[in-house]
């Protein structure tokens, strides 16, 4: 054993003990898999909570295939890990790797992930619940999910996703591109809601599932359309806009969707022109818009997270969605795209 | 010859168009016709005279000062930190490019950059570091 994993197993067992004293236990069901979530107390589960209230479905005395224990030092009154964080300066994440083990340790809040992949156990450690970046809390656990997930070949995609009875239609692009605003207005169009920010793709199924339960809008489009979702919290972004972020799975659930077929990507792009219009693009610009953001979600297993990105927008002819005047449009272009099918042969 | 860094820089050809990730600034790349080709030549370890017949051979209308373009191309492909001259030869003319299909129209290669990821590595820059470095704390202290 070396001195890392000796230190994680440590940290596991103490984990552990902590988090007994008062456990506070959500099952998820997601992607076929049952996640177990072992608070300790209520501080981190209330965090936590909101972000996978849809997939709170499989029963707590079923087998989990991923257990993650959650704590705080400030609720809990424990010692925050002393593991001095050489190399790792103000808002920055530290990376280390040994076989069958991968941490990161986040700056800001002092979140640190810890994930065994033999043992399929992980640790999420916080310094204090209550003074998490609220970016965190729309998708939380994303590093130890995106791990876990992609050993068993699935990409957590930075990609929004909504469906018909048909399948589903992946919009990806950066932040800002419109991921967002498109596919709350299609859900607000009658279309079914997966996600619009992170996904999950099960690629040798061709699905996609949804991960968290949440939505982000910007301030103005929010103002503008307030029956898109209702505000549970704000991003204030130093370089970008404000946020509001809320829980449009579990707020709007007829139009939650858990899991569906593939069938469209979709490269959303703001162009404030006289018309939605979706036009032909090309499969290096899915790649473009897909793979170096979903990447980044990846520490330590970033190349990997690049080969799933490119076998997934090899499969489809993509197109580019142009958002100008007439968005109301967009879920029937969506839902006639997604119909017909865009996969390549 | 140029020699490119794989534990650094990720690259994938689709329909004639290479993408280009450096994993360590978070900067990508787009390389599209001419400036794909080339970027395969560099991949593949060719020289510059393979390079111009890589061009040669997947393009129409090649112009008199196409070498100009190209070597211009790989200027900008060095500065932005994804390829390295290198005067070990790598590869030989048996080595071909994947460049394949029909000959497309010449154009200027140009490498498309984007940092807008800057933002994101500022907020969430990742440092990978060794198992020297973090964490390194005695086990009696855990």
């Amino acid at each position: 054993m070396s001195g890392l994993e000796a230190v994680a197993e440590r940290l596991f067992e103490r984990s552990r003990a902590i988090a007994a004293a008062d456990p506070r236990v959500i099952t998820l069901a997601v992607a076929g898999c049952v996640i177990r979530v072992v608070s300790a107390g209520p501080a981190m589960l209330d965090f936590i909570r909101p972000g996978f209230a849809h997939l709170e479905r499989a029963p707590d005395d079923v087998p989990a295939d991923l257990t993650v224990t959650v704590w705080d030092a400030t609720s809990t009154g424990e010692n925050y890990p002393n593991l001095p964080l050489v190399d790792v300066g103000p808002l920055a994440t530290g990376i280390v790797t040994a076989p069958g083990l991968l941490m990161s340790y986040y700056s800001v809040g002092r979140a640190m992930s810890v994930l065994d992949r033999n043992e399929d156990q992980a640790l999420f450690i916080v310094d204090d619940a209550a003074t998490l970046p609220p970016w965190e809390r729309p998708s939380p656990l994303r590093t130890i999910l995106s791990w876990w997930f992609m050993d068993r070949g699935k990409l957590l995609a930075h990609s929004a996703a909504v469906s018909t009875d048909d399948g589903a239609a992946l919009l990806v692009g950066p932040s800002g591109s419109g991921k967002s605003s498109t596919s709350l207005a299609c859900m607000a169009g009658g279309m079914g809601y997966l996600g619009d920010d992170y996904v999950l793709i099960d690629l040798a199924a061709n699905e996609v599932w949804s991960l968290f339960a949440s939505g982000k809008l910007v301030a103005d489009h929010l103002v503008r359309n307030p029956g898109l979702m209702t505000s549970d919290g704000v991003i204030v972004h130093e370089v970008k806009s404000v946020k509001h972020y809320g829980w449009p799975s579990t707020e709007f659930p007829d139009r939650a969707r858990l899991r569906a077929p593939i069938r469209a990507l979709v490269l959303p792009t703001v162009t404030r022109g006289p018309e939605c219009r979706l036009l032909p693009s090309t499969s290096a610009r899915a790649l473009l818009a897909l793979a170096p953001s979903t990447m980044f979600q990846s520490p330590a297993l970033k190349e990997r997270a690049f080969v799933l990105s490119s076998d997934l927008v090899r499969r489809f002819a993509p197109y580019r969605l142009e958002l100008g005047e007439g968005v109301e449009r967009v879920p029937g272009m969506l839902a006639e795209l997604i119909r017909q099918g865009s996969e390549r042969a | 010859m140029w020699v490119v860094d794989s534990n650094k820089v990720m690259s994938e050809l689709l329909d004639g168009e290479a993408v280009i990730v450096d994993l360590a600034t978070g900067r990508y790349h787009a390389a599209v016709g001419v400036a794909a080709t080339v970027w395969e030549g560099i991949l593949c370890g060719h020289s510059l005279e393979l390079i111009m017949n890589d061009v040669q051979r997947a393009h129409t209308g090649v112009p008199e000062n196409a070498e100009h373009h190209v070597k211009g191309f790989i200027v900008s492909v060095v500065d932005a930190g994804l390829a390295m001259p290198s005067t070990e030869v790598l590869s030989t003319s048996d080595t071909r490019s994947p460049i394949t299909g029909e000959p497309t129209a010449w154009s200027v290669p140009v490498l498309e950059s984007h940092d807008d990821l800057a933002d994101l590595m500022l907020i969430d820059p990742v440092h990978d570091v060794t198992e020297q470095g973090w964490p390194h704390t005695p086990p009696q202290d855990q």
